[in-house]
């Protein structure tokens, strides 16, 4: 599929709508693309996400949308470590939740329903943003919007992107990331470019990619459409998070470092980070026990200060690796580690 | 109600339970129908008896079949059930829409007391909003499911007429066996990987695990079952282990071999 091409989107079971948003425009025009799925009304998102009794690895068969709005706690100061060097930085969620299926994503961890959320009251989370960024006079404030979910993969039911671009495009110290798997890039060619508003592409490698991320667009693909945002002046960046250990770590991520920096001229990147394999212990606790057939849990894993990752050394072994590899092309300024402990 | 129970008894041939006499039961091998009687308490109670009955199952999937009310649905038409609000705690429930089923969604209301003043859109009934809560305590929303037959409308009452009642379950019984057929699909899936009550004691019997150790023992085992290993196999590379930590400690060494490749 050539980049900026709708990816097909999986058929929802359900839309649920929240009472106090069935007549928001966005709740009717997302409606529209559902055409024959069933709809049903309820109070609040949290009745249908919320409940415990609920397997996630089951829903993901078929999950369902959940319309609704987010009434509080909109815009939240990141998770320790979260970020790319700045000295302020907040994450917002449009969505909670994604259409893709990959294993090793903490989300399943997280939320007990694999139901998608969408929260339709975009000028609330941009009225708090205008609100958070004034109070930092004009020092830098960042904002990341793929946290809980893929900022792009909707784009085409959600709009996000169309409406969030021109807002941080307003705001002189407002900087966003939009980070992202899918391929969804169209309507940003369509926007004037922003050099505030970073698209971060998320890579595994290749046998990684294979075995634990369901419904991926490809990995040409992706740079693909990364190469159209560059070439329309768009700042873009590149995160190798997490890095997954196996027997051919090491051969499959060069050559996906070549293959990306086959087309991507590594100059204009705006920033790169990577990290290594990690979950909270309760949310490794509860993905393992969804999913005890998963090799990825099987591995050596350790627990350390509430985190569960690979064992210290074979961690540092994996990043240097990486690290070393990604200076071969890229320059040091731009390079970020990931250390968030979510 | 036995006769809202009787096609679905005669369909599947299940015989009667002479052991247990808490609620009558009927039995297949992989199937039971239990009658609960008429109510949110019966129902509750007659899903937490089952529960109890059967706890050492891997696990339960659950199907409440039964005759409601109906604005203006023609008798005979039978739903599946998308939403229950229970009209005395206003609590909403939302079974979780992953079966596979020709019949038309519908929110149904449950009452604690039979009622003739129906509303548009809405099914009446006494036992959903119950059902639905107690049978979640013991098993994921996905396996807790409600098909409704509508028996009252404002024109035409069926009251308590028991072979009409019969007879309009009847109608729908391959619309019922084809949601059946859907639940026990997804159960076998929440089942797949679950360890046999009878393999786990073959492996927890042969040394003394301490409740940490039966959590490692288990996730080893329910990896490599998934693997290329079956109970014998692993019984087998057990063999040589005397101690609990040996036995965990091969088993590991089992997983890391067969999980280093992804």
């Amino acid at each position: 599929m050539p980049a900026g091409q709708p990816e097909p989107l999986s058929m929802v079971s359900c839309v649920y709508i929240e009472t106090g948003v069935c007549h928001h425009q966005r709740t009717r025009d997302i409606s529209k693309r559902m055409k024959n799925t069933p709809v049903v009304e309820i109070g609040h998102y949290g009745e249908v996400f919320n409940p415990r009794a609920q397997n996630f690895r089951l829903q993901k068969l078929n999950s369902a949308l959940i319309i609704a709005g987010k009434q509080n706690r909109r815009v939240l100061p990141v998770p320790v470590g979260y970020g790319l060097g700045g000295r302020h930085n907040y994450y917002f969620s449009h969505m909670l939740n994604c259409m893709y299926d990959c294993r090793y994503c903490f989300l399943q961890g997280m939320y007990s329903s694999a139901h998608q959320v969408i929260f339709v009251n975009y000028e609330d989370f941009a009225a708090d943003i205008s609100n958070i960024a004034a109070h930092h006079g004009t020092d830098p404030v960042w904002f990341f919007s793929g946290y809980d979910c893929d900022s792009l993969a909707y784009e085409p039911v959600t709009h996000f992107a169309q409406f969030f671009v021109p807002i941080f495009a307003q705001i002189d110290n407002a900087w966003l990331e939009l980070r992202t798997k899918s391929t969804q890039v169209r309507q940003l060619l369509r926007l004037k470019p922003c050099e505030r508003v970073i698209t971060a592409f998320s890579f595994t490698d290749q046998h990684s990619h294979n075995k634990l991320e369901k419904g991926v667009p490809s990995i040409g693909k992706r740079i693909t459409a990364m190469q159209s945002l560059i070439d329309s002046g768009w700042p873009v960046g590149l995160r190798f998070d997490p890095i997954i250990y196996h027997d051919n770590y090491r051969q499959e991520f060069a050559h996906l470092l070549e293959t990306i920096f086959a087309t991507i001229d590594a100059e204009k990147l705006h920033s790169v980070s990577l990290g290594a394999f990690r979950l909270p212990k309760s949310h490794f606790k509860q993905i393992s026990k969804l999913y005890p057939d998963e090799p990825l849990f099987s591995q050596n894993l350790v627990l350390s200060k509430g985190i569960v990752s690979y064992p210290l050394d074979q961690e540092q072994e994996l990043i240097d690796y990486c690290h070393q590899q990604l200076l071969q092309f890229i320059s040091p300024e731009i390079y970020h580690p990931c250390i968030s402990t979510f | 109600m036995h006769c809202e129970a009787k096609p679905v008894i005669d369909y599947y041939r299940l015989k009667k339970s002479q052991v247990e006499h808490g609620f009558d039961l009927y039995h297949s091998d992989h199937m039971l129908c239990i009658i609960s009687g008429i109510g949110k308490t019966a129902v509750a109670a007659a899903c937490a008896w089952v529960a109890a009955l059967y706890r050492e199952q891997t696990s339960l999937a659950w199907f409440n079949i039964g005759i409601a009310g109906a604005a203006d649905a023609p008798i005979g038409t039978a739903f599946w059930v998308n939403k229950i609000t229970d009209y005395e705690s206003k609590r909403s429930y939302y079974p979780v829409p992953l079966i596979e089923t020709s019949l038309k969604p519908v929110h149904c209301m449950t009452l604690n007391q039979a009622s003739s003043e129906y509303l548009p859109q809405l099914l009446f009934d006494m036992e959903a909003s119950a059902f639905f809560v107690t049978a979640t305590r013991f098993s994921s929303a996905e396996l807790v499911q409600c098909v409704k037959i509508v028996s009252d409308n404002l024109t035409q009452q069926t009251g308590l007429d028991k072979s009409r009642i019969s007879q309009l379950i009847a109608q729908n019984i391959e619309s019922l066996a084809e949601i059946s057929e859907s639940l026990q699909a997804l159960d076998k899936l929440v089942s797949a990987n679950k360890i046999d009550d009878s393999d786990w004691q073959k492996f927890v019997q042969r040394a003394h695990f301490s409740q940490t150790q039966k959590s490692q023992l288990r996730k080893s085992i329910q990896f490599l079952m998934s693997q290329d290993y079956d109970t014998e196999k692993l019984t087998r590379e057990i063999s040589g282990c005397l101690s609990s930590k040996a036995i965990i400690a091969h088993l590991k060494q089992l997983c890391l071999q067969a999980s280093q490749n992804l």
